[in-house]
């Protein structure tokens, strides 16, 4: 049987360039993500973010006025992206806090529900696709209790599993010493350093606040000299950093982030 | 409040307007660093703006070159005003970092002279609040002036330090700026000298495609803003640029263009005065053996969009970098993507320590946006006000999932 060709969708943007040409948002979801934690390596990943998800809520639907701002639903997207240059299955990964709100509180299984039912009446996606999902919204829909799964959905044709990273990506960097490792900062009192490593909301944040941090040191650590860019510019040429092979520190945390063990779970199960 | 700002600079905490143009008595307005103005048309947002800019002016210069683009202070005094003497009155709150306990109050109480036109400063404070200590009077006014008589404001310079003490009634300069240049000379770590590195590095950005393509002086003036409201004096703050900086800029470029690989400033053959220009070099395909080549291209020939976000950038680029960043409709000219890009840049650019300040009439742009850093200004019955939108309950009543603008443009009328 031929090898699926997966396809990610992930939250991100394109656009970080790297000196060869190449793209560290593609870098970072291709090549280091799946070395760094031992999952199949995807054949393509496609930027989404959580407009993409939020377009599938009813509230959008119900609005006098629509913007550009709501965008269109992930599965339109998938639907477009399919017939650009076909796939087998896709994993979908969104963050859980909008970026607008992070003192919101979405339901993810009302997101994942709103995905599936997405995708089960988009009839511009292959039937194939259509009715995987359709199969996937009878079986979430009869569960009492969300956690009621019976088995761990298996990546085949058609199929689209998703993962609501809580509450997002760089959660799998939230590690003080990993990071001050990183950044060479390890026997250093660092001005500004942030606080709160276990239990801020916004691991982003953290992170921004120790390469600010990082930037006042003298003299300035060679790594922060060679990444210009932050969390906010530079974000996955960051993330390449942080889950680089040697950062053995980093990587045994982030191996063990629940975020870590569901894309195994996803990435490894079928194809 | 406490905001994600890890840096120990001064940030401008707050604003009260009093009478200032479209703003006639407003509660206090806060700021933060980096806030988003969004309005109808003619509600309000650039007299916000224009309030900062107003003093930024005057300290640079004087009140008559602040007010001149009024055609002097007569039209700048909101028309309800009926109290005589006509006045406007700025109060400016400033902190340290996060650190909300040490305050630094400024107030300027402005009369209108009694030609109806020249501006007369009436009345200045600037109070010092330590943390755990005692409130420090370092300017005070001891004799309000009297537009009348053309009498403007008496005040005492350092009224707590007898050592120090000056007495200054310029009528159209600042006591704020006579006391900066006492401070340099004789004690260093005052707070008068911060708020003056405040002022020094503020930028107000009213771009204009036409300057920005202009050739402008190869230096700027040692009063003047590190790059003037329309921009034309940006090959005089690329030159300002070191070549590490320079680098930086073209990456950030490259980010939204990434075929240029340098920008370049001319260099004045026959004099020093001659004006100079700057291009961008861009890697194009061409007929030619390599199949492609690099070609100067001069602003002039450059894209709107690329001459605005040359300017932004630079400005972000320098060391240091601006202190307060004010940009007037910053998605002007810039494709959607370059303002998702602009945005992120600026927003580094407040958590290094830059306090971001900038208005749109865009849904796009502020669905890019945190709810918190948005301050929503509305005319209502002729008053202006200036609300953070978390607080609207017309913004708040939508669901989480839906975006800043989307609510905006969705909001009771």
């Amino acid at each position: 049987m031929p090898r699926l060709r997966v396809a990610l969708f992930v939250e991100g943007s394109l656009g970080e360039r790297r000196r060869d040409g190449g793209d560290w948002f593609e870098e970072l979801w291709l090549k280091v993500i799946p070395g760094a934690l031992g999952v199949r390596r995807a054949e393509r990943v496609v930027p989404i973010n959580k407009k993409h998800l939020v377009a599938l809520d009813p509230a959008i639907q119900k609005l006098r006025s629509k913007t550009s701002g709501t965008s269109v639903g992930i599965d339109e997207l998938i639907a477009a992206e399919l017939r650009d240059r076909p796939f087998d299955a896709a994993v979908v990964a969104w963050d859980l806090q909008p970026p607008w709100d992070p003192e919101a509180t979405p339901c993810r299984w009302q997101e994942t529900l709103w995905l599936y039912e997405a995708l089960a009446s988009n009839s511009s996606l292959p039937p194939i696709w259509q009715r995987w999902a359709r199969d996937r919204i009878t079986e979430l829909r009869a569960r009492d209790v969300p956690s009621e799964r019976a088995s761990v959905p298996v990546l085949q044709e058609g199929a689209v599993l998703a993962v609501c990273m809580d509450p997002m990506f760089e959660g799998l960097m939230r590690h003080e010493d990993g990071v001050r490792h990183t950044l060479g900062l390890r026997a250093k009192q660092v001005k500004n350093w942030p606080t709160g490593w276990n239990t801020a909301k916004n691991p982003k944040r953290l992170l921004q606040k120790a390469i600010v941090a990082a930037r006042d040191v003298r003299p300035m650590p060679d790594l922060v000299r060679k990444i210009r860019g932050d969390m906010e510019t530079a974000a996955h040429e960051w993330g390449c950093t942080f889950l680089t092979p040697t950062n053995k520190v980093l990587l045994d945390h982030a191996r063990s982030h629940p975020i870590a063990a569901r894309l195994r779970q996803l990435l490894l199960a079928g194809g | 409040m406490k905001h994600d700002r890890a840096d120990t600079q001064l940030w401008l905490q707050s604003l009260t307007l009093e009478r200032f143009k479209a703003a006639f008595k407003p509660p206090v307005i806060s700021l933060r660093p980096f806030t988003v103005v969004i309005g109808r048309n003619g509600s309000g947002k650039s007299t916000l703006l224009e309030a900062l800019q107003w003093l930024d002016t005057t300290l640079r210069q004087d009140a008559r070159t602040a007010s001149n683009r009024y055609r002097g202070v007569h039209d700048l005094i909101n028309v309800r005003s009926q109290k005589q003497p006509k006045y406007f009155r700025i109060k400016l709150t400033w902190t340290r970092g996060d650190d909300d306990r040490t305050a630094l109050d400024y107030e300027v109480k402005v009369f209108e002279g009694s030609d109806r036109a020249t501006p007369l400063i009436g009345a200045e404070r600037l109070h010092f609040k330590p943390e755990g200590g005692k409130q420090q009077r370092l300017i005070q006014t001891s004799k309000e002036g009297d537009p009348k008589r053309m009498r403007p404001g008496e005040r005492t310079l350092y009224a707590d330090d007898p050592s120090r003490q000056r007495q200054f009634d310029d009528p159209d300069r600042l006591a704020l700026g006579a006391a900066s240049r006492i401070q340099s000379k004789e004690r260093a770590g005052d707070p008068v000298g911060d708020l003056v590195e405040f002022w020094r590095r503020a930028v107000f950005l009213r771009l204009s495609p036409n300057r920005l393509a202009m050739d402008s002086p190869a230096k700027r003036k040692s009063f003047d803003p590190l790059l003037d409201e329309e921009g034309h004096m940006l090959p005089a703050l690329l030159t300002e640029l070191n070549k590490e900086q320079r680098g930086a800029l073209v990456e950030e470029i490259q980010k939204v263009l990434p075929d240029i690989t340098d920008v370049q400033v001319s260099k004045p053959r026959a004099s020093r005065d001659e004006p100079v220009h700057y291009s961008l070099t861009e890697v194009m395909p061409y007929q030619g053996q390599k199949g492609k080549g690099r070609f100067t291209i001069p602003a002039w020939m450059l894209s709107e969009g690329t001459r605005r976000i040359t300017a932004i950038f630079a400005l972000l680029t320098r060391d240091p970098p601006p202190s307060l960043l004010c940009i007037e409709e910053i998605e002007n000219g810039l494709d959607p993507w370059t303002v998702i890009h602009m945005l992120k840049a600026l927003r580094s650019a407040s958590d290094r320590g830059t306090q971001v300040l900038v208005t749109t009439h865009s849904p796009w742009l502020l669905d890019q946006v945190a709810l918190d850093d948005v301050l929503q200004v509305k005319r209502v019955a002729g008053e202006t006000k200036y609300e953070p939108f978390r607080d609207r309950d017309d913004v708040m009543r939508f669901s989480a999932g839906i975006p800043p603008g989307a609510r905006y443009v969705n909001e009771t009328e």
